[in-house]
């Protein structure tokens, strides 16, 4: 267990050099004795409360660091520490969970030189990567949506080494879709598969299925001319083209079955 | 490379000049709406009007005025002192009329707000955590670029007021906002675009990117703005006199 820490400059030049030297190598490094190096590192919260532990999902990920950081609130401000904003401190974090983060869940280890740096090292000035980071990029949506976390699950479901980067990258990469409550309901709703935990199939015996990129595309059209942030889910689905008309009929067949699941198991418990 | 000079609207939508809003920042953390001036824009009475204010970290809060007939002027919208210069600010008319339920008539974009009976500055310079960098030139279509500074530094005044970071920083940073204004104009030319007013500020200096000729590169030009900006500041010379007077 360690206390809460961020690393200094020197401490996230440090880290940063054995991410990189990790790469060249294509071989796991050691971070553990950056860890409470107090040349490195201050100290935020004091009590011994971290610990690596494996995330079942990216949403565990978020939720956990969500609460680690709402109940150390009045520590964080008192050292001037914003999650969403410190590096040094999501570099320490990194350095705790490196040894978890290097391995693929089947054991293989995932850096190599084409491995995207922002992984590791949080840019949270950059909107275009500020959410790639393996366990701030989780944190960073989990507090967005805290009030319903359900709704962004298409970005959350799978493992955090292996992020579901197709989706992650298509919404998180527009501001006006990720910062819109709403709008990530509809995409729930109509993309994943809560019976299967994950995004639905392509659905099939369609001519024209729009995919994820389109659904981007389109929408950046069509948020030109209508208030999409203040529609009603009916009124989107009216003005969406037809190319997601598939999509939508998936939906609505797998909602019902969900509902009478859901009936059928009230009934069992009573 | 030459940058458009008109845009096609088949839409109807219709654009709401910036002079026809007035935007306080007050310190107690909160924005009003003091001015909406749309009689000349001809909307339906009972349309919405809506402000959307977008930051990073509170994702999109919005906010009805009322209707056109009606707006509710002065109200206190909640945003934090420190978001002023980061939030997207955007002034919405939308329809409620049966078969167009959300449809944008009017619409305002990069509403800033004044603070202090000011403008909003043309290069805000924003603290901001990067790690091993000093400085960044951040850039946003809607609310235009923003000098960042590494907010490990106490004060942010200790960098922009240091005399070998102006000499030797600000060229480059005019060199990437010229490049970046050539790009945005390429897209559009509307007069409110923050780009327009980077356009209208080098066009002040002799530069006009609206006439840029095919003979000069993007580059090229955006090269030689960022030479006449390191002249006028005489970037070399405060350099040479600071390193020598150290010396």
């Amino acid at each position: 267990m360690y206390s809460l820490r961020k690393f200094n400059e020197n401490g996230i030049r440090e880290f940063t050099n054995r991410y990189v030297a990790m790469k060249e190598t294509e071989n796991p490094i050691d971070l553990s004795d950056l860890l409470e190096d107090d040349n490195l590192t201050t100290i935020i919260v004091e009590e011994k409360s971290i610990e690596m532990v494996n995330f079942s999902s990216r949403m565990e990920c978020g939720e956990y660091f969500f609460n680690l950081f709402e109940s150390n609130r009045a520590k964080l401000n008192s050292k001037n520490v914003d999650p969403l904003n410190d590096l040094g401190m999501w570099c320490w974090l990194t350095a705790v969970w490196s040894r978890y983060l290097q391995y693929n869940p089947d054991g293989k280890f995932n850096i190599g030189s084409s491995s995207a740096l922002a992984r590791w090292v949080y840019e949270p000035g950059h909107p275009r990567r500020n959410y790639r980071h393996l366990l701030a990029g989780p944190y960073r949506l989990y507090t967005l949506h805290s009030s319903n976390p359900s709704r962004i699950r298409i970005l959350m479901f799978n493992d955090v080494r292996k992020p579901n980067t197709a989706w992650v990258e298509q919404i998180c990469s527009r501001k006006e879709i990720i910062n819109d409550g709403q709008m990530m309901e509809f995409i729930h709703e109509m993309f994943f598969d809560e019976l299967q935990n994950k995004p639905r199939s392509k659905p099939k015996n369609f001519k024209q299925v729009g995919d994820v990129r389109r659904f981007g595309v389109v929408y950046n059209q069509l948020i030109v001319n209508w208030d999409m942030h203040g529609m009603p889910q009916e009124s989107i689905k009216e003005i969406i083209p037809g190319e997601f008309d598939a999509w939508l009929a998936k939906s609505r067949k797998k909602s019902s079955v969900v509902k009478k699941i859901a009936a059928r198991r009230r009934v069992t418990k009573k | 490379m030459k940058a458009t000079s008109a845009t096609f609207n088949f839409t109807g939508k219709k654009k709401i000049n910036l002079d026809k809003i007035q935007v306080t920042g007050h310190s107690d953390g909160y924005i009003t709406i003091d001015k909406l001036e749309l009689e000349s824009l001809e909307l339906p009475d009972d349309a919405q009007v809506i402000v959307e204010i977008m930051t990073s970290i509170l994702g999109i809060m919005r906010f009805h005025l009322g209707e056109v007939k009606a707006i509710e002027l002065n109200k206190e919208l909640p945003l934090d002192v420190d978001l002023f210069g980061l939030a997207q600010i955007r002034v919405k008319v939308v329809s409620i009329k049966s078969g167009e339920v959300g449809k944008i008539l009017a619409e305002a974009k990069g509403v800033q707000p004044e603070i202090g009976g000011r403008p909003p500055s043309l290069l805000p310079i924003v603290r901001s955590p990067l790690g091993p960098l000093v400085w960044r030139v951040y850039f946003d279509s809607e609310t235009g670029p923003e000098l960042r500074i590494n907010d490990l530094f106490a004060d942010s005044n200790q960098i922009t007021h240091n005399v070998i970071f102006r000499s030797a920083v600000i060229p480059e940073v005019v060199y990437q906002i010229a490049l970046w204004t050539l790009g945005e104009l390429e897209l559009s030319s509307e007069e409110e675009r923050p780009a327009m007013r980077w356009a209208n500020f080098f066009r002040s200096w002799g530069f006009n990117p609206l006439s840029l000729d095919e003979t000069n590169s993007a580059e090229d030009w955006a090269r030689d703005v960022s030479t006449y900006a390191a002249s006028k500041f005489r970037s070399f010379l405060n350099c040479k006199e600071f390193i020598e007077e150290e010396e």
